[in-house]
């Protein structure tokens, strides 16, 4: 322990220069606004700013894309809360408490809230990764696909938990998740599957389904019901947006539990930030003591997967920095970034480029602070200019959906997909179909579909590899105790209901 | 019934159809394990089945809505109750917002084939801060290029991104 502070402490020394720390205040607020940007996210941020690097030492260049990386994630709360459109993936839950906030007039109390608890996940997220880096990461390369599935598996079991109260319109949410999943090329045969265009071919983009489904169509259903936003005007008492005591008290625990949770899911390669927000979600909704909250401003339901979120970004290091294995799109980057330095990720990085990765870690912490103090800095231009446009938000959101959902791949094709899927969400929305179950099918569909093809193939067609393993064996328990425990859950609670 | 339910189970139906069908030209099963055709089959009846099921209940509430109305019509006329506003439905008239918004947009994705990206979203916007929200055309027409404005400096000059 006293090695990694020594270490730390070097790194400190490497990157306190005028230069780096100027850098780094401007990647986390580059970070910020890109991860605003519907259809930015960490991946597309650190891309953009990867050209900005060639000529830079090494960890200037390896701060500055770092500083992006965490900017984006403070960053994608922000139109989640402000205007229901996350700005990425892990953004989604977000949405889900902080726009109802926001829509209580609460939009300040709701960022400020969100950028505590990011700083607290975050700073969580660096301190494992500074301690347990290498002890943690030897741990991960013993999961093996079974393991992966059933992690998997446990995450889409909680979308009992996100169903509401008709669990077939739940269920048909879920199935067609795993519909979409399934379009593009199989990962396990190599095959291609409903490919009825050349675009199709790595499946439908994630990103344009969520500028569809929450962005355009809360603009539909807004324009259904002539929902007037009424915000007031803007104002600039600081008292509005500085979380009270009560509301940090309230949000401390779900904060701690979700750094661990999201630190622990950011190890794990493939898991990601948006699995450990749902899951972190759907554990909060679990312990709460006024689970109907959730989903109507509740300060836990926010805090949690804010904390998680931000806590998977160190926590996603640690596998790329020791074992050399890229979680998912944004640590790949990275990955190419660090061989694009001549750094070698993997067992003997820390070992042979020490002082760089020291110095990074250093960075990042840097960033996190800067990130805290610029985000809140921040919140009152932020409601305030939502209270200026608020007359006319509805074609402000069109207009960044379309142009978010255009720079996916610079064609038409995306903005079509966000359409299609805005109309559905309109249909959702208006019919009370739960998205979290359709969102959360999405993302874990197609990977729960490939680690379970490759388990079954690792058993030569026995599915009794998934009870031999300890591992897959705790997780089945963990699945079967949230599955019967949310069933008696809510028979409790329509008891209750009925009797009141 | 709620209609807009119906449209979107059926159409999620057709989705689910369609992908079956083209699922068995995938293998079901391969040696030692599944093969690409496993998930969509299954996932794709299940898509069916529950759409069936769906639009069944909605039917079913449907069916106990329209006894109540009726129960209530029959009471307020044994007690010459008053019938009250028994003016036409606004349900279809607030449609009319989002349906034509809708339209608006996928006309302008069609038109941005043709090359501008900023040009049709401009009209869009415009048309619709217009006529649903209640702006004067000149207003609408100064709000939706301040907008773009916005847009062109954050996504053309500033990331490189070709919307213009």
């Amino acid at each position: 322990m006293l090695d990694a502070l020594n270490s730390l402490a070097g790194g400190f020394a490497d990157v306190l220069t005028v230069y780096n720390v100027l850098l780094i205040f401007a990647a986390g607020l580059i970070g910020t606004v890109v991860g605003a940007l519907p259809g930015l996210g960490p991946s597309a941020g650190i891309a953009l700013m990867l050209p900005l690097t060639f000529g830079m030492p090494h960890i200037s260049g390896l701060c500055l894309l770092t500083g992006v990386y965490m900017g984006t994630m403070y960053g994608g709360r922000i139109t989640s809360i402000l205007i229901n459109t996350p700005g990425d993936a892990p953004a989604i839950i977000t949405a889900m408490d902080g726009y109802p906030l926001m829509q209580q007039g609460k939009g300040g109390l709701a960022l400020g809230i969100s950028a505590v608890s990011s700083f607290v996940g975050g700073l969580f997220g660096l301190a494992v990764l500074i301690f347990f880096a290498p002890v943690v990461s030897s741990y991960a390369i013993y999961l093996g696909a079974p393991e992966y599935f059933l992690l998997m598996a446990v995450g889409l079991s909680t979308i009992i938990l996100l169903a509401g109260d008709n669990i077939l319109k739940a269920l048909m949410a879920t199935c067609f998740g795993i519909l979409i999943g399934t379009i593009g090329a199989d990962y396990v045969s190599g095959q291609m599957r409903f490919i009825y265009t050349i675009e199709l071919i790595e499946g439908i983009d994630f990103v344009a389904i969520i500028i569809g489904l929450y962005g355009l169509g809360e603009v539909f259903y807004n324009l259904e019901q002539r929902k007037v936003m009424n915000l007031g005007k803007p104002s600039f008492n600081l008292s509005e947006y500085i979380p009270s005591r009560a509301a940090l008290r309230e949000s401390a625990a779900p904060t701690l539990r979700g750094s661990i949770l999201g630190t622990v899911i950011g190890i794990v390669p493939g898991a990601g930030a948006t699995v450990a927000t749902f899951l972190d979600y759907t554990m909060e909704k679990r312990l709460s003591k006024s689970p109907e909250r959730f989903g109507k401003g509740g300060i836990a339901g926010l805090a949690g997967p804010e904390a998680t979120n931000n806590a998977s970004v160190p926590g996603s290091l640690i596998p790329l920095l020791t074992l050399g294995i890229p979680g998912f799109g944004g640590t790949a980057i990275m990955l190419g970034a660090l061989i694009m330095f001549g750094l070698q990720p993997g067992p003997l990085l820390m070992v042979n480029s020490g002082d760089i990765v020291w110095a990074t870690i250093a960075g990042l912490v840097l960033a996190n602070l800067f990130l805290l103090l610029s985000n809140v800095l921040m919140i009152p231009l932020f409601v305030n200019l939502l209270r200026a446009i608020q007359g006319n938000l509805a074609s402000v959101v069109i207009a960044l959906c379309i142009v978010g959902a255009f720079s996916l791949s610079y064609s038409s094709f995306n903005i079509w997909i966000a359409l299609i899927f805005g109309v559905v969400g309109y249909l959702m929305k208006k019919n009370g179909y739960p998205t979290g179950p359709f969102i959360l099918a999405i993302v874990l569909g197609p990977l729960a579909e490939n680690y379970f093809r490759r388990a079954v193939m690792m058993g030569q067609g026995d599915v009794g590899i998934f009870l031999e393993r300890p591992i897959s064996l705790s997780l089945i328990i963990i699945m079967g105790l949230i599955l019967v425990g949310t069933f008696f859950a809510k028979r409790r609670m329509n008891a209750r209901r009925a009797q009141s | 019934m709620k209609y807009s339910e119906v449209i979107l189970l059926v159409g999620l139906a057709i989705f689910a159809g369609v992908l079956l069908k083209d699922s068995f030209s995938l293998s079901y099963a391969s040696d030692g394990g599944f093969g690409p055709g496993f998930i969509p089959r299954n996932f794709a009846v299940a898509t069916i089945l529950l759409a069936g099921l769906l639009i069944y209940q909605a039917y079913r509430e449907h069916r106990g809505e329209h006894r109540g109305e009726l129960r209530r019509e029959l009471r307020r006329t044994a007690t010459a109750e008053p019938a009250g506003d028994a003016g036409a439905s606004p349900a279809l008239r607030q449609l009319v917002p989002p349906a034509v918004t809708i339209l608006l947009l996928f006309g302008a994705t069609y038109l941005m084939e043709f090359g501008s990206v900023l040009a049709p979203l401009g009209v869009t916007i415009t048309i619709v801060s217009a006529v649903f929200l209640n702006h004067s055309w000149v207003k609408a027409a100064a709000l939706s290029v301040a907008t773009l404005a916005v847009i062109y400096a954050i996504f053309s000059l500033w990331l490189n991104i070709p919307v213009l």
